[in-house]
């Protein structure tokens, strides 16, 4: 689906199959109560948010309207409108010599984003995306360049351009596949835009910066949702990290968060989770996170050894083909266990931000050496709990 | 000929830049695959590998020795470095990746080095120049000025290590050796901490009494 190869070692085909003929009612019920109330709004135009909108969303939005609907309902839709030209603008000024330290960067991870898609490795066009000739586009043709594989160049110009554009950020690891999944649904242009809206709107400040605190802080909100709410989780995770050399469990987590679950869900739950995510927040990736733990609730309160359940939770998201259970469980089933608002939130991260301070400031004042200023590396490891 | 069927835990992260083949080395291990491609990787991704380590000396006999090593493979990109700590804490061994057609990769080695004999106890390190298949064509650091920073920097018994994850050169070599190395070293440990504790009952009343568990668990 999409060009991803279906079935690996985590799902076999088989299982992908056997949902995927469960599934098709649904897509094809939602696929015409979504044409119905397009047809309310006659005008072609996506109706403004309300709460049947948002219902219809967390329901999944059909896959031919999906590109259009991120657009619209996350904002970047207008960012674009009033910044017309600009993308074309930005590409033209990455070619620059300052920023060649980004395009090696991207460069290095063109080829090793979606290796396994068949549209990131052929010269096959996309069916299922709306082509315009860009005028970026067929300039760039005429160059010789790397790669041959059209999805790949307009990747390395959307990254480029957004690394222009965003200094703080420049090029982070885990953009490569979030663009890289966004243009399987829009032009690059319009990926572009929704990039940009992603991380400077809809991700809290920091999350893919240089020095990455946006994850930590994150991850420290997150645990402490899940000792609140899922003790017995909590305190089993909490139990691994008082043992040495046992990994946190915010290794995997903010991979999660990161790459906004992609690679890490079945296509289609990642999927149906950025359709709430791009209209209602980052407090969806929370939801989700908690979701995911709490219908694995059984199995890693079972599992004793740590590097066992390390294990588990790192392929735990891998098997969740079933995109409707999952969002059902995350907005219906566990709703009282997994909500958070975008107050809730914020004022969750305040406090999390100011405990990783402390926490920071305890860790090198207790160093008595007058050792200089620790490294970048060691004053984050100060702030994940170790 | 083996006398005692003893075994051990040991923990092996891979650092090293973006890009240098860090997770196609452990795939060409773990799983005797290679693609191309491999995705970059976010964070770090664990694994474990069983293999075994014959004829070490241990106690005077000829032991063979069951290793699990749980290998830590992490993301390149600078910024995920501060994670890094995270990684090498409490880690036995450090496999340090720089690719042999890339100079800066190399150059990035020695910062690491530092990083690692800062910050861990007695972690064995290990240096790896991959791409070998690239040799003839690309290569920007020649094999001679790796040894020679190797030797430097970590004694004269050191060794670099060239690999190709590609063709499958010199992989399996390069964990044997890293294994191999680990088994030795907690040998050694073990038989300073025995003849330290023989040396102590001695003192005190003249009898000795070698403890006889097999404190292998690094």
């Amino acid at each position: 689906m999409y060009g991803f190869r279906k079935g690996n070692q985590h799902l076999s085909l088989a299982e992908i199959q056997k949902f995927e003929v469960e599934y098709a009612p649904t897509m094809q019920r939602r696929r015409e109560k979504w044409d119905a109330l397009l047809r309310e709004y006659s005008n072609g135009q996506l109706p403004p948010l309300s709460s049947k909108v948002r219902r219809f969303i967390r329901k999944g939005i059909p896959p031919h309207l999906r590109g259009q609907c991120w657009l619209h309902y996350s904002g970047a839709m207008e960012y674009m409108k009033k910044n017309r030209g600009r993308y074309q603008q930005l590409v033209a000024l990455s070619s620059d010599r300052k920023y060649r330290e980004h395009r090696d960067l991207i460069e290095r991870d063109l080829h090793r984003t979606f290796p396994e898609n068949i549209q990131f490795t052929s010269a096959a066009p996309s069916t299922l995306v709306r082509r315009r000739a860009s005028p970026v586009t067929s300039r760039f043709r005429q160059q010789p360049t790397s790669s041959t594989v059209p999805i790949l160049q307009q990747l390395r110009r959307v990254l480029t351009a957004f690394a222009v554009r965003c200094p703080s950020v420049g090029y982070c690891q885990s953009l490569n596949y979030v663009v890289g999944l966004l243009l399987l649904f829009m032009s690059e242009e319009e990926a572009f835009w929704m990039l940009c809206t992603i991380v400077e709107r809809i991700m809290p400040e920091g999350m893919y910066g240089v020095k990455m605190e946006g994850v930590t802080v994150d991850q420290e909100v997150l645990m402490r949702l899940l000792e609140e709410r899922m003790p017995a989780i909590g305190h089993r995770l909490s139990r691994d990290s008082a043992e040495a050399g046992a990994p946190p469990v915010t290794f995997v987590t903010s991979h999660w968060f990161l790459t906004l679950f992609v690679d890490v869900l079945p296509v289609e739950s990642n999927l149906r989770v950025w359709d709430c995510l791009f209209l209602e927040g980052s407090e969806v990736l929370f939801r989700v996170a908690l979701t995911l733990f709490k219908m694995h609730e059984q199995q890693i309160c079972a599992i004793d050894d740590p590097l066992e359940l390390f294990q588990y939770l790192q392929n735990m998201p891998k098997r969740i083909v079933n995109c409707h259970w999952l969002m059902e469980n995350c907005f219906r089933k566990y709703t009282s266990m997994t909500h958070v608002n975008a107050k809730e939130l914020e004022r969750r991260r305040k406090h999390a931000r100011d405990v990783t301070l402390r926490r920071l400031s305890t860790t090198t004042s207790a160093a008595a050496e007058p050792a200089p200023a620790p490294t970048r590396g060691e004053s984050v490891a100060a702030l994940f709990r170790l | 000929m083996s006398m005692h069927g003893s075994s051990l835990e040991a923990k092996l992260v891979i650092l090293g830049s973006q890009g240098v083949g860090k997770t196609s080395l452990v795939m060409r291990y773990v799983q005797n695959t290679f693609s191309p491609h491999s995705a970059s990787t976010i964070g770090a991704s664990f694994l474990t590998q069983r293999m075994q380590v014959f004829g070490v000396i241990r106690r005077g006999y000829v032991d063979d020795c069951r290793v699990v090593l749980q290998i830590w493979d992490t993301a390149g990109q600078e910024r995920f470095r501060s994670m890094a700590p995270m990684y090498y804490r409490g880690a036995n061994a450090a496999i340090l990746v720089y690719d042999i057609t890339s100079e800066q990769s190399f150059q990035d080695i020695s910062s690491w080095v530092e990083e690692l004999q800062r910050n861990t106890g007695d972690i064995d390190i290990h240096v790896v120049g991959s791409k070998l298949d690239l040799a003839e064509k690309s290569r920007e650091v020649p094999q001679e000025r790796a040894q020679a920073y190797v030797r430097n920097t970590l004694g004269s018994l050191h060794d670099v290590h060239e690999v190709s994850a590609k063709d499958a050169t010199g992989v399996d070599e390069l964990f044997h050796d890293v294994t191999r190395s680990l088994v030795e070293r907690t040998y050694e440990i073990e038989r300073t901490r025995r003849e330290r504790q023989a040396g102590d009952v001695q003192l005190r009343d003249g009898r000795q009494e070698a403890s006889d568990q097999a404190c292998c668990n690094v």
